[in-house]
């Protein structure tokens, strides 16, 4: 007969963990939803949180499906389904996964969450930054890069060594990471 | 209790922080005596001198949006977008300063009459 502790210890599925790191992006936009913005489309980017931490621990396809639910969700909470800045949204998003994902396998261990993180903000920058230029402001776009990047990098260094600290001390994700999903 | 980052982690931070200051060095620098007004709207652009107090209507996918200069300095007073963040970016004077309104697609900026060739800040 199985006993509590046996049910508790089968591991979840990777789309278990898809849809409790997705909760947890929706909290996150949500919270950052009520931080007053200075200027449009400048974020901090709290709800990339889930997204690092997710690296390790999903299959890339799963990852892109994590941002998915990310972009869905925070256009959702701040109301701009459907316009430009879900295009430019979703377009930092997922390039930012692309490059993580691929930094992530190219460095293996000689580059922590913190660095990772900071190549992902760059290139969600970068394509949000050629998006404005294309779409939106042509070549004034280039006026907004000194605050944007700026910013990304402050944001994204923090986030990374928060994610990096947890990603050591979380006994919970080691035991994820090692059942390896 | 092993070190916060890696050699690779400061030598990305160099790089981004490298990245950030030329485009700072490139939109800030130069700021001659004489600034000029750019707004950028509509598919239209006008630049206009910010010693003379002027109101400028410019169309955009949402409606107008209304830029006013007075004082040496430009700001957004009336716009048809939903958060209003462009009016609330309050007035802007010195070079390299802006103003960015999305949803409307409007963008107010003060650069340097000197390097007045805007093709300088592109790509």
């Amino acid at each position: 007969m199985p006993s509590a502790s046996d049910t508790c210890a089968s591991p979840p599925s990777g789309r278990d963990i898809v849809a409790l790191l997705a909760a947890l992006a929706l909290m996150l936009s949500s919270i950052e939803y009520i931080i007053p913005k200075p200027v449009p489309f400048l974020r901090l980017g709290l709800a990339n949180l889930p997204v690092l931490i997710s690296l390790g621990l999903l299959s890339p396809s799963r990852v892109f499906l994590l941002v998915l639910l990310k972009v869905t969700g925070q256009a959702l909470i701040q109301g701009s389904f459907l316009s430009v800045a879900l295009l430019f949204s979703a377009a930092g998003s997922f390039a930012s996964a692309a490059v993580m994902l691929a930094a992530k396998k190219a460095c293996g261990g000689r580059a922590t969450l913190v660095g990772i993180s900071i190549l992902g903000a760059l290139a969600s920058n970068s394509v949000q930054l050629v998006l404005a230029r294309l779409l939106v402001f042509g070549p004034y776009a280039w006026m907004i890069a000194p605050l944007f990047l700026g910013l990304g990098l402050a944001s994204s260094t923090v986030l990374g060594a928060v994610a990096e600290s947890y990603h050591r001390r979380s006994r919970w994700l080691r035991g994820l990471e090692a059942a390896r999903i | 209790m092993r070190r916060c980052c890696k050699p690779l982690d400061v030598l990305i931070f160099a790089l981004a922080l490298t990245l950030t200051a030329w485009s700072a060095v490139s939109v800030y620098a130069g700021g001659g005596e004489r600034s000029v007004l750019h707004i950028a709207g509509g598919g239209e652009r006008w630049i206009l001198p910010l010693d003379r107090p002027h109101i400028q209507r410019v169309p955009g996918p949402l409606g107008v949006t209304v830029v006013e200069v007075r004082e040496g300095a430009a700001r957004v007073v009336s716009s048809p977008c939903p958060e209003q963040i462009c009016i609330k970016s309050g007035p802007i004077s010195k070079c390299g300063q802006w103003i960015a309104c999305l949803p409307n697609q409007v963008f107010v900026t003060v650069t340097s009459a000197k390097g007045g060739d805007i093709d300088a800040f592109s790509f």
